[in-house]
């Protein structure tokens, strides 16, 4: 399983701020399984961190890593 | 240039008169009075910074006071940019300030910083944040961003070099978070924020320092914590699994809620504008005078999307269902389900000793 730190809107929408998902490969399939277990995160624009670096939906998710999901704020 | 004004600062070693002087010749343009573009436009005036250029289309409202503190209870109806010059003019002789009492658009947008040496993105709009970022990479000029959500913050130096918004976030079409006083925030996270944007600003003018590029901090400032996410240089490309309605999906839709008391607020100042979502038959009739039915929503006129319509009913559900519709309708609007219903408002109303019933 792979441990998923959530920020803000998606904390809420999950009830709490870790996430446990099964393994995957790839950013792309970590964000297809995470909106399949909360749907609603299809509403919200996140960036996926991998060990604190902004990666894109091709980058491979090896070992132990700490990955972070993190949406734009709007307030000001 | 009154040096004795600037000593502290200037005998900083690596500021200097020399760092003063960039200082002094420099021009930062402020989009978002409210907030972050308070502290951080008080905080640059007070370097000595020598132009300034207030941009914000909003006038001052009571709930705006906790947190925007160059405003004081007499500013209340006034554009931010004019008070906010007023005061910045008068504390601090060697700015010059212009004030635009205008929303940021794509044809003032270039016109506004096609001389700026740094642009702060103080707004709490999502559109014109990525209207800044674009522009301010088309032209090669510093993006100074903050931004906030409850008690946690982002903040960020964008450039087109080493990266921006974009380049953070594959954005589509993230709703983002209402107004500061619908999500609710404590004045301090806004002046912590405003002022590491006014810290960052300084630092790219006066080159002391090292630049907040090619890094997103995000802060909890409840929890105590900070995270430092490096940026790409590149743009990546998000594809939606498909449009999600709020049908499809296995849980609720998030839906903001205000109190009676916050409702009440923003109507007062003008921010927002109340509907009831009963049928016209049911009863107690709401107490404010311009309350709106669902058809002035439903009838094409897309005047409300310059505030927050809070959607009241009996009991605050119908409301929390006209919200998810009115969210789905207009992606941009801002909306919120009014607790307790149109009985809890009138409660208020009356409270106040403020009956607004003929």
């Amino acid at each position: 399983m792979l441990t998923v730190m959530l920020f803000a809107q998606l904390a809420e929408i999950h009830g709490e701020p870790m996430m446990s998902v099964p393994r995957v490969e790839t950013v792309k399939q970590l964000r297809q399984s995470v909106q399949s277990l909360q749907p609603a995160f299809g509403l919200v624009d996140f960036a996926v961190a991998v060990n604190r670096v902004i990666v894109g939906p091709e980058h491979i998710i090896e070992g132990e890593c700490e990955i972070a999901l993190l949406p734009p704020f709007s307030g000001g | 240039m009154d040096e004795l004004r600037y000593m502290a600062q200037t005998s900083l070693p690596g500021f200097g008169e020399e760092g003063q002087l960039k200082l002094l010749n420099a021009h930062v343009v402020i989009v978002g009075m409210g907030g972050l573009g308070c502290p951080a436009s008080q905080y640059l005036a007070a370097a000595g910074v020598g132009r300034l250029t207030l941009v914000d289309h909003d006038v001052v409202g009571v709930s705006n006071l906790h947190r925007q503190l160059l405003f004081d209870i007499r500013d209340v109806g006034q554009h931010k940019v004019a008070a906010a010059a007023r005061e910045l003019e008068c504390r601090y002789p060697d700015v010059r300030v212009r004030s635009v009492a205008e929303r940021i658009s794509e044809s003032t947008v270039r016109t506004l910083i096609s001389d700026a040496d740094v642009v702060l993105d103080a707004t709490d709009d999502i559109e014109a944040t990525l209207l800044l970022n674009d522009v301010c990479c088309e032209t090669h000029t510093p993006l100074v961003y903050g931004s906030i959500y409850r008690g946690s913050a982002q903040l960020a130096v964008f450039t087109a070099d080493d990266g921006d918004f974009r380049a953070a976030f594959p954005v589509g079409s993230s709703r983002g978070s209402v107004a500061c006083s619908l999500d609710g925030v404590l004045g301090p996270v806004t002046g912590i924020v405003g002022c590491y944007m006014a810290l960052e600003t300084i630092k790219l003018l006066a080159g002391i320092g090292k630049p907040r590029t090619g890094v997103l901090s995000a802060f909890d400032l409840l929890g105590n914590n900070q995270f430092d996410l490096a940026l790409p240089k590149t743009h990546h490309v998000v594809e939606k699994q498909h449009i999600v309605e709020s049908k499809q999906l296995g849980t609720e839709l998030e839906v903001d809620h205000v109190t009676p008391r916050e409702a009440l607020q923003l109507l007062d100042d003008g921010e927002a504008v109340l509907v009831d979502v009963r049928q016209v038959i049911e009863q107690p009739r709401s107490l404010w005078e311009n309350t709106l039915l669902m058809e002035s929503v439903n009838d094409g006129n897309r005047d409300h999307l310059n505030k927050v319509v809070v959607f009241g009913c009996a009991q605050g559900k119908r409301s929390a269902t006209a919200c998810k519709d009115y969210s789905k309708r207009y992606p941009e609007g801002r909306c919120a389900s009014l607790i307790g219903g149109i009985p809890a408002l009138n409660a208020e109303i009356k409270a106040r000793g403020c009956s607004h019933e003929d």
